[in-house]
């Protein structure tokens, strides 16, 4: 009744994860949630539940963003290295009317293919938010890395305070992101001169980077010039990439959050001569329109007589690792399990 | 007392419950080669697609895209034999055939053939029957071999709806079936082809089924054929052996019985036919819903009674019980099969037939005649 013919073409991507029990499925548009500086995108998606199995429990959902500082093999004292620092729970079902908000255009449209057992929820981050980082483990450290992660769970209970039964809640590790903006920047650049005491003429040392902002999984090149008007010979030259992180365990001046957006160092270690050249690591701007419709790896075969080779398959049976779920009136439906970050052999 | 049945009744599934579309379940969309897999095409928004379910794992479908007119899956394995639908200005799309297996996700073998295809079936694990206008093939799926023709159609089946395809265990006996209406009536006309003889014969049937099994007490299996028919006269059922008997072998002589149709199923006639080897019966299933049971030597009606409410469009032999299993109209997935506990008392004290009781206790190896063998 309301999509245009065109905006059929592209099917909207939803996110979906059901409790073991099957009973509570939750419906998402977003795995990450992008802070865009001026607005952060709200968390926004649908409950559906089987209100027979729930009778007079309700379904509660939260957000919950906590940082782990410490390994889990340290742990003697019982203590646990995570550090809550924000949490928002709201009722899902039955729905509270003072909480409820107007329904964004996605959960309408899914409550309308869902039907009336599917029960909107609304986070909103607040603006000083910390972003999802995880920390590089440190070679030979086990367990899971250091860092921020949020949780958005979502549970049957009697009420609020009642620890959720793994049976009938779903965990979705969601992401904050930063996004910074295209701002223009001047290219990062130092230089570095030494005189020796013992030997006449100067080194001199002059770094460059092609630009100021990189985005994850970009290549960064660096233009290193090495003036040498001594009698020395240059053995090593280094280089290395360092992310700082400032983690800020127990700050009273600053509400919260321990990570400040990422910055990171590009410098020679070398004992004799080295500079630094500080650049910013980002995450790419998110897409202005929805991901194009899946195409199939069917082809309408072309008009040619006998001979034409029977190559252009009748059914397509690459899934990917996700788990390919039809789309039905312009939804896709995709399991929320991530991809697997490194490469994997099967296409 | 409760009454003791002869039969044993299941329902396995309601494929409504597992996500298929009322629509789609009938004919032309829903394919059951073996009660291993059911296969529905469906069209979900804009995309064709086509479900898998496996019987071992039905509340788990699969949905692939696809943009074929039929999908027949192999009774045993996971591999999809698919044709592609017509296509305007392309003269080749509605006869192509491809077969998929989908665990390696692989497309195993191809052919264009050179004439619609207007029937296919899986009939063994590794070959496929096609039949077109003219003739009917058979498709082995090793190496790199082709569709090899079989034999010529008669011409009694022209102008039919393939509806089925048999063949012996041997595939030396081979048999298309068709339907037509005429008159008010659904006709049906089959044409049975010897192979080693290679002649045809033209036969009035609407369901049929081959057995391999040994009768009267001889030492080796015989080849049986055995087809329903419902004519202007009537309901028949015939069995009779087809071949020259095995040696050491007496011949079979060949059977034939009423069908029994109720006065309100005017327009009832027999759909479906599977044999169990194991218990030496004979199920005939009929349009309109009802199942029998005939002892596969004599003939003799065993039992009758109504099962579905709604048509059973496609049935298969149900491996784990001997019997038969079918879908239904509304997407009942259900199964009929000799209750091997009952089916001999129930034949003496029932049916009143102490000879047939002791017979297919013996034959078949059930219990319950012990008493009777004293007297």
């Amino acid at each position: 009744m309301d999509d245009s013919d065109s905006q059929r073409k592209q099917g909207t991507r939803v996110f979906k994860k059901s409790s073991p029990n099957g009973k509570v499925t939750v419906y998402l548009g977003k795995r990450d949630f992008i802070d865009h500086l001026t607005h952060i995108d709200p968390i926004d998606g649908v409950v559906l539940v089987d209100p027979e199995y729930l009778k007079e429990r309700k379904v509660y959902a939260h957000v919950l963003a906590a940082f782990r500082y410490g390994r889990e093999d340290l742990d003697v004292l019982g203590l646990t290295f995570r550090k809550d620092l924000f949490l928002a729970s709201l009722q899902v079902y039955p729905p509270v009317k003072e909480q409820q908000k107007p329904p964004t255009r996605l959960q309408e449209r899914l409550i309308k293919k869902l039907g009336p057992n599917a029960y909107p929820f609304f986070f909103e981050l607040p603006p000083n938010a910390p972003a999802s980082v995880t920390l590089q483990p440190a070679p030979g450290d086990t367990g899971k890395p250091c860092g921020v992660d949020y949780e958005l769970k979502t549970y049957v209970a009697e009420n609020l305070d009642e620890k959720p039964h793994k049976r009938n809640s779903i965990r979705l590790a969601i992401r904050k992101l930063t996004y910074a903006p295209e701002e223009p920047a001047p290219q990062p650049c130092a230089e570095t001169s030494k005189d020796f005491m013992m030997s006449p003429g100067n080194i001199k040392l002059e770094a460059t980077l092609d630009k100021e902002k990189y985005y994850h999984g970009e290549s960064i090149a660096i233009n290193v010039l090495v003036d040498n008007n001594t009698s020395k010979t240059v053995k090593k030259v280094k280089l290395s990439v360092r992310q700082f992180a400032d983690i800020c365990l127990f700050s009273t001046a600053q509400e919260g959050f321990p990570i400040q957006p990422s910055q990171t160092d590009l410098s020679f270690p070398h004992r004799d001569l080295s500079v630094e050249l500080p650049f910013t690591l980002t995450h790419p701007k998110p897409q202005e329109s929805p991901p194009p419709s899946r195409s199939l790896s069917i082809s309408k075969p072309s008009g040619e007589g006998s001979d034409q080779p029977v190559d252009t398959n009748l059914i397509q049976l690459d899934t990917n690792e996700e788990g390919y779920e039809y789309r039905d009136d312009d939804f896709i439906f995709e399991d929320f399990a991530r991809l697997r970050l490194k490469g994997s052999e099967k296409n | 007392m409760s009454q003791m049945l002869p039969i044993r009744f299941q329902e396995h599934l309601q494929l409504q419950n597992v996500g298929i579309n009322a629509a789609n379940i009938g004919f032309s969309t829903l394919t059951m080669e073996s009660d291993k897999f059911i296969c529905v095409r469906e069209k979900v928004g804009e995309t064709a697609q086509v479900v898998i379910i496996d019987m071992n794992d039905s509340s788990n479908p699969i949905r692939r895209p696809i943009s074929a007119d039929s999908a027949i899956m192999n009774p045993t394995s996971k591999v999809i034999a698919l044709k592609g639908s017509a296509q305007p200005g392309d003269p080749n799309a509605g006869k192509t055939l491809q077969i998929f297996n989908i665990e390696m996700k692989s497309k195993m073998k191809a052919h264009t053939m050179t004439e619609e295809v207007l029937f296919w079936k899986w009939i063994s694990v590794n070959t496929v029957a096609i039949a077109t206008e003219t003739a009917v093939f058979h498709w082995p799926m090793e190496g790199d071999s082709q569709p090899q023709k079989m034999f010529e159609r008669h011409s009694n089946l022209q102008g039919c709806q393939i509806i089925n395809y048999r063949t012996d265990p041997k595939q030396q006996w081979l048999l298309l079936i068709g339907i037509s209406a005429q008159q008010n009536r659904v006709v049906g006309a089959m044409q049975l082809y010897s192979v080693e003889r290679k002649v045809s014969q033209p036969i009035e049937g609407h369901a049929a089924a081959f057995a391999s099994l040994k009768v009267d007490n001889n030492p080796n299996p015989s080849t049986i054929f055995c087809f329903a028919v419902r004519g202007p006269q009537g309901g028949k059922l015939h069995i009779i052996e087809v071949g020259t008997p095995p040696a050491g072998n007496s011949p079979f002589s060949k059977k034939a019985v009423d069908v029994f149709f109720p006065p309100e199923a005017q327009n009832d006639f027999p759909v479906a036919m599977q044999v169990s080897q194991k218990h030496g019966v004979i199920f005939l299933i009929t349009k309109y819903g009802y199942v029998h049971l005939y002892d596969i030597e004599n003939a003799f009606c065993i039992y009758m009674n109504r099962i579905s409410g709604d048509t059973i469009f496609v049935t298969a032999p149900h491996d784990a019980t001997s019997g038969i299993i079918g879908v239904n109209r509304k997407g009942q997935v259900l199964s009929v099969s000799v209750e091997e506990d009952n089916i001999v008392p129930y034949i003496t004290n029932t049916l009143q037939n102490p000879d047939l009781a002791i017979k297919i206790a013996s034959r078949s190896n059930l219990p319950g005649a012990e008493e009777l063998f004293v007297k």
